[in-house]
């Protein structure tokens, strides 16, 4: 650092971060240089006001979920290969897991590969057991969503969600422009979506 | 000059180089790793024209995957737009079914790289520009995640997010 | 949807026996010792309190940086993961906070690069200012002033942060961890991976910039 050390001492002076010796030596000094001593009131009168405008702690919104979640997620995200139970475990639980589950789960994956009929991905032989409840989270505190792991997707209820007014219109909507286009220039029936 | 110009003035040689920043190089976050298809459905045990003429009945396999959801049955399904996206590796990106409307938007970003079999991604529903739901989920192949949504025109929106099929993203 | 019970946790004692302030302030840094060597070795209930420790401070420091209260509460909740994962790195040379703020700067370094591409979609650009949505559609209860304090205050707020959005990101940081935060010299050369040197010019540039854009409020007070 190309600072000279005098320099560098002032500096930490005019914030009142030196202490013991090193303070009582240059403050010494320092009084008798009435610039320095306007510096330094001038520093602090800012820091007053900054600091009573600007927070330096605030709770998070939510903040029983806003831990809840980091503990999730660090639960979460242990080894890639190690499933999270849907069951609420001690924490430290649930990042073992048993060698045979392990084994019978890298078993079930190979025979999986092994089919080739299957119009759904091989997870689905283990999708019961390693299917995470995901977080849910509605900034509202009015909406209320319910997860449900449904039997060929996963459903989110939302209640409480004001309705769209009955006066706003999609008719104009991008896609059916799109899909009109396809209708038109392909001179077939619509295509299924 | 205030007494703080005149003091710091003294510092004027103690400006050192700021850090170099990170030379520019390519991102590969931003590399597509897949493709999110967001679909709004318009659910009703009502009369379904109430939505409006333009829009079509889903096809039989949506259909079915609708009604075998049981807050998800309804006499009438219609789709009323639908979006698909780029997921990006490392950024987020964002789906507006009802183009040019706003009134329903998904937010979505990968959190870790997708395998064969999940592609986790957080995900968060805006409806009528305001952030309603912010969920994590994971994707696997043609599973949707269906959000019922709000009410209209005598029907609710059902929010279908899924992963699009890499060889017609359209379908 | 997992949800703990811990009514009124920045006043109560958590299971660790350990009180916590409201305001987050740090009144035992060796206790913050205390319960990292605990979480080292896996005690979740001593990382939670250090979690409700210093989730404060870590919010309204990203908050003061970044202005999206939605993406501070996510980018806050990223610190304490990273942290977690990087917590068999930490020595106690440094106070464990100083350290939390070190991983804040790279988290909120990479946010603001990510929020610089251009997305591939059709998207109006509009939509991505946060500005143009409903400014009532707070993702959180505000927790922002009490109704009867006076509205110079509040417009003193505005102004400081109208004049803050102006700086660059690093003298943004650095007016933030010293006149907001309280970080010594030292402690933000290491959050901010710069020499002593250079803190100390940011800083100066930074606070004569900030005068001279709030030279008629600062001078009326």
């Amino acid at each position: 650092m190309n600072t000279n050390p005098d320099e560098a001492k002032l500096a930490l002076w005019l914030e009142d971060e030196l202490q013991g010796e090193d303070l009582a030596s240059f403050e010494a000094w320092a009084l008798t240089q009435p610039e320095h001593i306007a510096a330094r009131e001038e520093i602090r009168a800012w820091k007053k006001t900054i600091s009573s405008t600007l927070p330096a702690s605030e709770e998070p919104p939510f903040p029983d979920f806003f831990n809840s979640k980091v503990l999730q997620a660090i639960s979460q995200s242990a080894p890639a290969a190690e499933p999270v139970k849907v069951a609420k475990p001690a924490f430290w639980k649930s990042w073992l897991m048993p060698a045979s589950a392990f084994a019978g789960m890298a078993l079930a994956f190979w025979v999986g590969t092994k089919t080739h009929d299957q119009p759904q991905p091989q997870v689905v032989h283990h999708a019961p057991e390693v299917e995470i409840q995901p977080v849910v989270y509605t900034p509202d505190g009015v909406v209320n969503a319910v997860w449900t792991a449904g039997t060929g997707s996963s459903v989110i209820v939302l209640e409480g969600v004001n309705p769209i007014p009955d006066s706003t219109d999609f008719s104009e909507t991008a896609y059916l422009d799109h899909e009109r286009e396809i209708d038109s220039t392909a001179g077939r029936e619509s295509v299924p979506h | 000059m205030t007494h703080l110009s005149r003091i710091f003035f003294l510092f004027a040689f103690l400006a050192a180089l700021l850090p170099g920043r990170m030379s520019a190089q390519e991102d590969p976050g931003k590399g597509a790793i897949g493709q999110i298809a967001v679909r709004v459905f318009y659910a009703t045990d009502g009369d379904p024209s109430l939505a409006g003429d333009k829009f079509k009945k889903v096809s039989d396999k949506t259909e079915k995957l609708l009604r075998s959801e049981t807050r998800l049955v309804f006499k009438n399904y219609l789709l009323l737009g639908k979006d698909v996206q780029p997921l990006f590796r490392s950024y987020e990106n964002w789906a507006q079914p009802l183009k040019p409307s706003d009134e329903v938007l998904v937010r979505f970003e990968a959190r870790t790289l997708p395998t064969p079999h999940s592609t986790p991604l957080d995900v968060e529903l805006w409806l009528s520009r305001k952030k309603i739901l912010k969920t994590d989920i994971n994707l696997v192949g043609e599973k949707p995640l269906f959000v019922l949504g709000p009410q209209w025109r005598g029907g609710r929106l059902i929010i279908s997010i899924a992963l699009a099929p890499k060889e017609n993203p359209d379908s | 949807m997992m949800n703990k019970s811990t009514a009124g946790s920045s006043k109560n004692e958590q299971g660790t026996g350990v009180p916590v302030g409201l305001d987050g302030s740090l009144s035992d840094p060796e206790d913050d010792f205390r319960l990292v060597a605990l979480a080292q070795k896996g005690d979740m209930r001593s990382y939670d309190a250090l979690v409700t420790r210093h989730r404060g401070r870590i919010f309204a420091m990203i908050r003061n940086m970044i202005h999206q209260e939605a993406d501070a509460w996510d980018l806050s909740q990223e610190v304490f993961i990273k942290a977690w994962h990087a917590l068999p790195r930490f020595e106690a040379k440094a106070r464990f906070s100083t350290w939390l703020y070190r991983i804040a700067h790279n988290v909120v370094y990479d946010w603001t690069r990510k929020r610089k591409i251009e997305s591939a979609g059709e998207l109006n650009d509009e939509i991505f200012e946060r500005n143009s949505i409903d400014p009532s559609a707070s993702t959180a209860p505000s927790g922002g002033e009490a109704p009867d304090e006076s509205m110079s205050h509040g417009e003193l707020r505005v102004k400081i942060e109208a004049a803050m959005a102006k700086l660059s990101e690093e003298h943004r940081e650095v007016v933030l961890l010293k006149d907001v935060q309280g970080l010594s010299y030292k402690e933000i050369a290491d959050v901010m991976g710069s020499s002593l040197g250079t803190v100390m010019s940011r800083l100066f540039y930074a606070r004569q910039k900030l005068q001279a854009l709030l030279k008629d409020e600062y001078e009326s007070r």
